[in-house]
């Protein structure tokens, strides 16, 4: 027991003076510090204090940005808050937080007084929460100036709280789009399709007639996830909307609400089509396990044909897919045209969901940093920086200046924008992707209503989980097609007492 | 009647508080230890309780605590009525019982097993090599599950394909679906859960052993009369640890469920973060939160209690 | 039963362990094998990676390229050395002492803490706590209020109760006070307990993600799980304007190479006290 124990090397600096004061027999003084267990807190403020870089009439002062996201692009961060500092001598923090975590931390900061100048929150009944006991300040007097003025009103309508806006538009709608190998298609040459049909047998070529060419039996045509999310293209071949958010649509003739979940047939006829895509093995058969990583892999290493994203995105995939198989190219499918028009449609939605809060010492100072990094100049810095700053354009091509920017670069975050910008180098796979969608549909923004309905609040969930049982069943085939009816019958009086709550906000908000 | 009731609660108090005084003398050591960690949880874990009052409240953070109305049992009654609660709590407790049953005594073998190993190195590598996938998080696991598990490709059912039987698709069929959850779960914390009870055998005074030799107890006979018995307490205590946890089965669930094994797979803990994501609603996670811990807490009584009874003291 | 048995068990035995080990290593030589891989390969699926057919480390290397992760990595070691030792320290004497039932109060807090145990009240309480404590965006935010388990607390209580009452009773004997049987006495032998319950808190502070996102703010304070989970995390701005950029599986598993690896070489160092009673037993055959 006297031998010395190597484990204490780190525990003794920590306990040695106590024992050597407590000696067998010794008297017991001072033991109560060493027992302290507590530390005195170290609060460190983190080193914000640079000098002005200019000279302006501002005083100095501090601010917080907090939004969802990872600051990976640091240096186009850099640059965004150099240029905050020296236009308005503000020392813009930008904390990025884990979207996963988001919410939580913006709900306990607030709850603690502790919440950021500026704020991003993509909850809406949150927004209008805070709207109602004044935690949000509107930005009118930004919208009468350029370039807000040229934007349509529209961009303005879901943001806008008893005629006030509250919100800034930053990106513009863009639906997502069913990408596809086009050397496959090419290779054994696919027409095009037009039809749901024809896309079926698009798809069913890619699984079963070796477009890879190895002489195995082993692609698909495309896989789907069992939340439904990027499938859109698929079912709106068959249906107005999505089938997520409960299928909520407007019927813009009538003006009242409805959801797709009672459009029983068209909805049975979506089914079938996936049910087949399952059986015949055009569909991956472990399509139920599919996380959005998987589905993005498959595309990318050639097990599938096709894989829906936004057709802004494309410019990082089409270089991926180049990585492993030099001849892969890829692009859009045209539109197809289904029983409600385009397949390709997507929200009328522009708010970039950032909002001024009215804990800021200065606001009129806080709006022009809102309006800055909001602007195309400011999505355009946070999608690219400046040139001669953070890139060179040579010979039509981007060279970075800033080291690891080349990574995280996506031109499909400039063509967002919502009014046109030019893009620092063109990118011809970009341009001739949105080409490919020209003509799709835009749909009603239903979130300002459905955010408010107490009844979504409190059955919504019940409804997306009975939807995905349902629907994932069925296709797997474990269900028949006409138990559809039998989930028709379980959701519909949750379903109806949603739709009814929900038209009567509509009907008091217009 | 009432000052009669306080001068018997004086006297019966009163011996009490002078034993108090007088353990506070002779042991003012012992509670200057206790002190601190005391103080921490405190300010901790007990200061907190006042917030929870946000379970009764029409809560928002934009009026705080005070200014927000109280609704009652609202939030708690939301949650008793929401369609899947009580099949979520079923499955949430059978999958628990299952691994309990499967998986509980696992790492106590494999404690009392590698014991009985003689060759150092062997049992340092074996030990390391054991406890390796807790490192792993549950998204990593369930990864190597679903490729595993693969009914086109996985090993298992190509090996089953060897013995003629038919590809099973374990991960998206409610009869396998809760077994591959108990066996990913031990497959993960065996190892790990193995490191508190070889802590335990160490502490086994080698006089039990001598003795037992003398006795001409065989190894088998030492492993079961001297060693399994020493670790009853330090098991007594991982077991209330356990069910004090039994609610909390989330991560694990989340990342390799899907909608077809729903069903028998839906656990109170993703459910409550499904609704939780409508809802959007503190008031709301709170009083599910406050459901658990109650919940929990009878569980954990009751164990204690049954434990009470059988061996006379109590767990803790 | 004859030697010749006990010689078969033992072989059975180890056979066993080998097997069991080659289970248990497969995830990870996983995990291994995809990090080493360029992205194309690594994001076949259907395959188990357990070799790689091509071996890079550009994964490794551009990891360790990314900004801040070498302060990172000196974030998450403070705040796992500092919050170790504390929370040893303060489980270990609230333990000892809550082991000692007969002194009044003792039983009241041991059952104070167990309430603890499965009643958690949530981050917001905590947070208002952390706030009021003016330890926003300070590494002992993520240290002080995780300093006390109440699982370890009690593992250490029942390792201290079923120490031999003689060993307190000589030692008291011999002159030594309360204090002095603890240092002198108590702490030696309870070698196994610490070095167990040291591990646990280790990993628990080396992994703690989620109070880290929370307390913490400012770029130089994120500890190495918060940056590496940020290079997982698909998108450069989740705005309205989203792109999940999906890192590659060789990414992902470098990542989590790098968050595993540091805490591994902990055990080692704690491993002999609980491999010691072996080297015991070997020696009385």
């Amino acid at each position: 027991m006297k031998k010395k124990r190597t484990l204490f090397g780190a525990i003794i600096p920590l306990l040695v003076i106590p024992i050597i004061a407590a000696g067998c027999g010794s008297s017991e003084t001072n033991v109560g510090q060493s027992g302290e267990s507590v530390p005195p807190a170290a609060h460190n403020q983190s080193g914000t204090g640079e000098k002005p870089v200019t000279e302006n009439e501002y005083p100095e002062m501090d601010m917080r940005y907090m939004l969802r996201g990872t600051d990976k692009a640091r240096s186009l961060l850099d640059l965004m808050e150099k240029k905050v500092k020296e236009r308005w001598n503000v020392n813009l923090e930008i904390e990025m937080v884990d979207k996963n975590i988001y919410e939580e931390k913006l709900n306990v900061a607030f709850a603690a007084g502790n919440q950021a100048d500026i704020v991003e929150i993509g909850n809406q009944s949150l927004v209008a929460e805070a709207i109602q006991n004044g935690a949000l300040i509107p930005v009118d007097d930004i919208i009468q100036r350029e370039p807000w003025n040229q934007m349509p009103e529209s961009f303005f309508k879901t943001s806008s709280v008893d005629g006030k806006v509250y919100g800034l538009p930053q990106f513009r709608s863009l639906p997502e789009t069913i990408y596809y190998r086009v050397d496959w298609a090419e290779k054994l040459n696919l027409k095009l399709p037009t039809t749901p049909d024809e896309l079926y047998e698009f798809l069913y070529a890619m699984a079963k007639s070796d477009p890879d060419g190895d002489g195995v039996d082993n692609t698909y045509g495309f896989t789907i996830r069992p939340d439904f999310n990027e499938t859109s293209a698929y079912f709106q071949m068959f249906l107005p909307v999505h089938v997520t958010n409960m299928g909520l649509y407007l019927d813009e003739e009538e003006g009242v609400i409805k959801s797709s979940y009672y459009l029983i047939d068209d909805m049975k006829a979506a089914l079938a089509w996936f049910r087949r895509a399952h059986a015949e093995g055009v569909l991956d058969p472990e399509w139920i396990l599919e996380v959005q990583s998987n589905s993005e892999d498959k595309f990318m290493t050639g097990k599938t044909g096709a894989w829906m994203k936004g057709v802004q995105w494309i410019g990082p995939r089409a270089a991926k897919i180049k990585q492993g198989n030099p001849d892969a190219e890829i692009t859009s499918l045209p539109i197809v045209n289904g029983t409600y028009g385009a397949n390709y449609a997507t929200i009328n939605s522009s708010t970039a969901n950032v909002y001024l809060t009215n804990t800021s010492k200065d606001t009129e100072r806080a709006k022009l940093v809102l309006e800055y990094l909001l602007s195309p100049e400011g999505t355009l810095d946070m999608a690219a920086g400046e040139e001669g700053v953070t890139f060179t354009v040579e010979n039509g091509e981007i060279h970075w200046l800033a080291e690891g920017a080349e990574q995280y670069y996506n031109s499909g975050l400039i063509a967002s924008i919502p009014i046109d910008v030019e893009l620092p180098a063109p990118d011809p796979v970009l341009e001739n992707n949105m080409e490919r969608a020209r003509g799709f549909r835009l749909v009603e923004d239903l979130a300002p209503y459905v955010s408010a309905s107490e009844a979504v609040a409190r059955r919504g969930a019940d409804i997306k989980k009975v939807m995905e049982e349902y629907f994932s069943k069925i296709i797997i085939g474990d269900l028949e097609l006409d138990q559809y009816d039998k989930f028709v019958e379980e959701v519909s009086g949750d379903l109806d007492a949603i739709l009814e709550e929900v038209n009567a906000i509509y009907v008091t908000m217009n | 009647m009432e000052v009669i009731q306080k001068i018997e609660e004086k006297t019966r108090r009163k011996p009490v508080r002078n034993k108090f005084l007088r353990d506070l003398k002779k042991h003012k050591f012992i509670y200057l230890l206790v002190l601190p960690g005391f103080l921490h949880i405190l300010l901790f874990d007990y200061y907190p309780f006042y917030y929870l009052q946000i379970a009764f409240k029409d809560y928002s953070v934009f009026r705080g605590i005070s200014d927000s109305p109280w609704i009652g049992f609202q939030n708690f009654v939301d949650l008793f009525e929401s369609k899947y609660f009580l099949q979520s709590l079923g499955n949430t407790l059978m999958i628990n019982l299952y691994m309990l049953g499967f998986g509980f005594f696992v790492p106590v073998i494999i404690a009392i097993l590698i014991n009985e190993i003689r060759m150092v190195h062997f049992v340092r590598t074996v030990q390391s090599v054991l406890y390796l996938p807790h490192f792993l998080s549950w998204v990593i696991i369930g990864g190597i599950f679903a490729t595993m598990l693969s009914p086109s490709s996985g090993l298992v059912n190509v090996i089953l394909g060897w013995f003629g039987v038919d590809p099973i698709f374990f991960m998206a069929d409610t009869r396998w679906f809760r077994s591959v959850l108990v066996f990913s779960q031990i497959w993960k914390e065996a190892g790990w859960g193995s490191i508190i009870f070889l802590a335990a055998i160490v502490g086994i005074g080698t006089e039990q052993y001598e003795s037992a030799i003398v006795d001409g107890a065989n190894r088998f006979q030492r492993m079961l009369y001297i060693t399994f018995p020493s670790l009853v307490p330090t098991m007594l205590v991982v077991l209330l640890l356990q069910i004090s946890k039994l609610l909390k089965l989330f991560e694990q669930v989340f990342v390799m469920y899907n909608p077809v094994v729903a069903e028998v797979s839906e656990t109170l803990g993703t459910y409550v973060y499904q609704i939780g994501i409508m809802r959007g609603d503190i008031a709301f996670a709170t009083a599910a939160g406050i459901f658990n811990s109650i919940f929990s807490l009878v569980l954990v009584l009751a164990a204690n209690h049954i434990v009470k009874m059988i061996r006379g003291t109590p767990i803790i | 039963m004859g030697k010749g048995n006990s010689k078969l068990f033992d072989w059975i035995n180890m056979a066993g362990f080998v097997w069991l080990a080659i289970i248990m290593l497969l995830p990870f030589l996983n995990v291994i094998t995809l990090s080493l891989e360029p992205a194309h390969i690594a994001a076949e699926t259907g395959v188990l990676h357990l070799f790689p057919r091509e071996i890079t480390f550009e994964a490794y290397i551009s990891i360790w390229q990314y900004g801040s992760i070498q302060s990172a990595f000196m974030n998450s070691a403070f705040i796992t050395v500092t919050g170790t030792l504390l929370a040893v320290l303060a489980t270990g004497m609230l333990a000892y002492g809550l082991s000692h039932r007969e002194i009044t109060g003792m039983r009241l807090i041991t059952y104070l803490a167990l309430l603890t145990m499965v009643f958690k009240t949530g981050i917001m309480p905590t947070y208002m706590l952390v706030k009021h404590l003016g330890l926003i965006d300070s590494l002992w935010a993520v240290i002080i209020p995780q300093m006390l388990t109440a699982f370890n607390l009690i593992l250490m209580k029942v390792f201290f109760e079923q120490l031999p009452k003689e060993l307190s009773e000589s030692a008291r004997m011999d002159g030594c006070t309360e204090m002095g049987t603890f240092f002198r006495i108590i702490i030696p032998i309870s070698a196994p307990i610490i070095a167990t319950i040291s591990l646990f808190y280790a990993v628990e502070y080396w992994n703690e993600y989620f109070t880290a996102v929370m307390f913490l703010t400012s770029v130089d304070k994120k500890p190495l799980q918060v940056l590496l989970r940020e290079i997982l995390i698909e998108s450069v701005n989740e705005g309205s304007g989203a792109d999940s950029l999906n890192l590659g599986k060789n990414m992902k598993m470098a990542t989590a190479v790098y968050a595993i690896v540091p805490i591994l070489f902990v055990y080692p160092f704690l491993q002999k006290h609980f491999t010691k009673g072996i080297l015991l037993g070997a020696v009385k055959g």
